[in-house]
């Protein structure tokens, strides 16, 4: 018995041989890994995939510290014309040492033409790939997907890896674009409820002469006029994230600017902060006033059916604000003044939200705020409610905003007071 | 005189443990997108009428049983049906059901290895894992199998509270409506008829003397099932509210699609890992049970007094079966068509007829006299 007891310690040691891996196991220095990948329209075959990988060297500063400028880069840009995804991520393979991995790839960024053309195939393959984390981010890039990766360095950063997750939860300080990833663009396409969207992303070529009229000159009083790539900045990193592109199906129909953006986050109940501007309510010639706005609690939907079939949806929104810049001098801080700022803001807030749910009833047949999320509650099956086939009705619904606004702080200041005129 | 088989013994929270661990093994595999496919967005409501047919199958099973309070369903089969008939029946049921069973699980839980981390091995050395998990854990006899559910079920439970809690900041309650579904025929008729076939309950009735005798096994069972089926509701209605269901049906594995998910920050996210682990052990577990109880129903039936030489033959027969499907697809058919049938017979049909049996006999016997 003790024999057989040595025997059979030193076989399981033995064992012990066989197991220094798995099969098809792939250490960390045998990868490469993707941390971004762009998808452009190819000219002789289904497109380009360009993909953006990290550096190890430079990441784990081995690079020598003295090396020469465009060397030493966080990432480095590969692309391929190629069938597909993951043809493309066989085809790099040709070009590298080393397995090139989804596993840590944090954004996939669409051009605008492939997106008008329709992703949902894509979606669909990429789904089904093993490597594949529903909780990457998307983008739509208008131009080159190519382009966007091969310029968007940005220059603060010390880990690639973090600027799209980063960018991902910077959406919650502004509400210029919305934070959307793979799983949510996937759900909405397939969804007989709500149609998807999904963030820009552009290279901005120009300088400041891109800048929009103010107010002074004619233009609008919002610094949300802007989408992706128009934005007028200067510096080193031309990458831009602004404004949405809006789909029906998984096909693009649209894009929205940073500030209709804020209006369809409000509208779904994701603003989460941001600076909002309005023209002063009680002077005459053009005159701003901030407001450093956040999302008091989500937005009550009533949804209800008319008598010719039609949907009515009341929404209701819920804002908070705190005072952040007035150039007039009026001492809106006073509870005597609140109100009219308040009554201002709401109604400044509704005719832009009102105005977005007529563009994307008339333009682009599309509901993306999700009403239909609030009307299937009527229904008591899937059945009833696919033949009541509700984005073919979204277009006629008839949608009420109601916005309320208190603006509950005013800053480190709480009161306004009147300077001599020197005239 | 046979000699009886030495199965241990364990208490009725070990029971409780052990049967509840082994029933909620499916959720790890693809049978939840079953679900969701009959009874889209209402498919949380589905386990409702799963769980109260398998409390009346306890029930029933615990009226069997206490005829005769020594022994377990097989001796009671061949008292009702004679020895003849009665054995014929039990073997069925042990290579027809849990042999079958086992394989199809074996073959299930390879293949979601395969499909989730261990992509290049070969599916022979996966089910052989899995099969030397069951034969080690068959061997060592029910009343490890019950301390090692025991021991792990608070991992278990824990790894499960993470993922749902985890999942919350995903969670859309629209996804739950319509709020019948596809229809209450399906929620509920298909619903009940496709989640009450668990192998846990004909289980329970072979290793009952073990569990502590039938004078307690109504109590074991009925927590088992509430544990089984609570796990299974919460899994369902964790997915569905996740991911709604014309996307959650589309899953291999709806359960490595949730822990994949999981994204708390830059800080918390890739869990699953942790995960795969608790399949681990719930998979070997689920595997070493259905080879015990198909070894011990085998040898009760043939009068035999030790199960364990019956081990390696019946194993021997899960791996070559859980081998003969061509793919993936084909096993979760089988998985969905004919065990979920089949597992409703010794479950609900079988005591009844025993019950119906013993009755006839004892009206006959009470007119004789």
């Amino acid at each position: 018995m003790r024999a057989a007891k040595i025997f059979f310690f030193f076989l399981a040691a033995l064992t012990l041989l066989f197991l220094t891996g798995c099969f098809g196991s792939r250490e960390t220095d045998e990868t490469f890994y993707v941390l971004a990948m762009g998808f452009d329209k190819g000219e002789k075959d289904n497109m380009v995939v360009t993909v953006s990988i990290a550096n190890p060297k430079t990441i784990a500063g081995m690079d020598g510290g003295g090396s020469a400028k465009g060397e030493g880069k966080n990432v480095v840009v590969q692309s391929v014309e190629t069938y597909g995804p993951l043809t493309g991520i066989e085809q790099l393979g040709t070009s590298t040492s080393r397995h090139l991995s989804l596993l840590h790839t944090k954004a996939y960024i669409f051009s605008e033409d492939m997106a008008r053309e329709g992703l949902g195939s894509w979606f669909s393959t990429l789904s089904r790939y093993y490597e594949l984390r529903a909780t990457s981010y998307v983008f739509v890039c208008r131009g080159k997907a190519k382009d966007f990766l091969e310029k968007n360095q940005p220059p603060l950063e010390l880990s690639p890896t973090k600027q799209y997750e980063l960018i991902g939860s910077l959406s919650a300080a502004h509400g210029l674009y919305q934070n959307s990833m793979f799983k949510e663009f996937y759900q909405d396409y397939k969804s007989w409820s709500i149609q998807p969207s999904l963030p820009l992303a552009a290279i901005h070529e120009g300088g400041l002469e891109t800048a929009k009229p103010g107010v002074v000159e004619g233009g609008e009083q919002t610094l949300g006029k802007y989408v992706a790539g128009e934005v007028p900045i200067t510096g080193e990193n031309k990458a831009q994230f602004d404004g949405t592109a809006v789909f029906r199906g998984d096909k693009m129909v649209g894009t929205l600017n940073g500030e209709e953006t804020r209006f369809y986050l409000m509208l779904r109940g994701q603003f989460e902060n941001g600076f909002l501007l309005i023209l002063d309510p009680l002077v005459a010639e053009p005159s701003g006033i901030g407001l450093s706005v956040h999302q008091a609690r989500s937005p009550k939907y009533a949804t209800r059916f008319n008598e010719d079939g039609s949907v009515t949806v009341d929404v209701d929104i819920y804002l908070e604000a705190d005072l952040a810049a007035m150039l007039s001098g009026i001492n809106y801080e006073s509870p005597g003044n609140k109100p009219i700022l308040e009554e201002a803001f709401s109604e400044n807030i509704r005719e832009g939200c009102q105005k977005l749910i007529e563009r994307t009833q008339e333009e682009f047949k599309s509901d993306i705020f999700g009403f239909g999320e609030q009307v299937k509650g009527h229904f008591w099956t899937v059945q009833s409610w696919r033949n009541f086939d509700w984005l073919q009705k979204y277009p006629e619904a008839q949608v009420n905003v109601t916005v309320h606004t208190r603006i509950r702080r005013t800053g480190l200041q709480l009161k306004t007071t009147q300077v001599k005129s020197g005239e | 005189m046979v000699k009886i088989i030495k199965e241990g013994r364990f208490g009725p929270g070990e029971a409780i443990v052990l049967l509840g661990i082994s029933s909620m093994a499916r959720i790890f595999l693809p049978y939840p997108r079953l679900l969701v496919d009959i009874g889209g967005p209402a498919v949380w409501m589905m386990p409702l009428g799963g769980l109260a047919a398998a409390l009346t199958g306890i029930y029933l099973m615990s009226l069997v049983l206490k005829k005769s309070p020594g022994s377990t369903i097989i001796e009671i089969t061949e008292q009702a049906f004679g020895p003849f008939i009665g054995m014929a029946v039990n073997i069925l049921v042990t290579f027809q059901i849990l042999v079958v069973i086992g394989a199809v699980f074996i073959r299930e839980f390879s293949e979601a290895m395969l499909t989730i981390t261990l992509r290049y091995a070969p599916i022979s050395l996966i089910d052989a894992a899995f099969l030397a998990m069951g034969l080690l854990g068959a061997y060592l006899g029910v009343e490890a199998l019950a301390r090692t559910a025991r021991l792990t079920y608070l991992y278990v439970l824990g790894g499960l509270s993470i993922l749902i809690f985890s999942l919350i900041p995903f969670w859309n309650f629209h996804n739950m409506l319509p709020f019948f579904g596809n229809g209450p025929k399906e929620v509920f008729l298909m619903g009940t008829y496709s989640t009450a076939g668990i192998a846990e309950i004909i289980i329970a009735g072979v290793i009952v003397q073990a569990m502590g005798g039938a004078k307690i096994f109504a109590g074991i069972g009925y927590r088992a099932m509430l544990l089984g089926f609570g796990i299974l509701f919460l899994s369902l209605t964790t997915l569905v509210l996740t991911y709604s269901w014309p996307v959650s049906e589309e899953f291999t594995l709806p359960f490595l699609r949730l822990a994949r998910t999981i994204y708390l920050g830059r800080f918390f996210q890739r869990p699953e890992a942790i995960f795969i682990l608790v399949w681990g052990i719930v998979g070997a577990i689920k595997i070493a049970l259905l080879l015990y109880t198909a070894a011990v129903s085998l040898a009760r039936s043939l009068k035999l007094p030790e199960y364990r030489p019956l081990i390696w033959p019946l194993g021997l027969a899960m791996f070559i079966l859980s081998l003969l499907p061509l793919d993936m697809p084909s096993v979760i058919e089988v998985d969905a068509v004919y065990i979920r049938s089949a597992i409703l017979l010794p479950d609900y049909l079988l005591p009844l007829l025993i019950l119906a049996v013993l009755w006839l006999k004892g009206r006959g016997a009470r007119a004789g006299s």
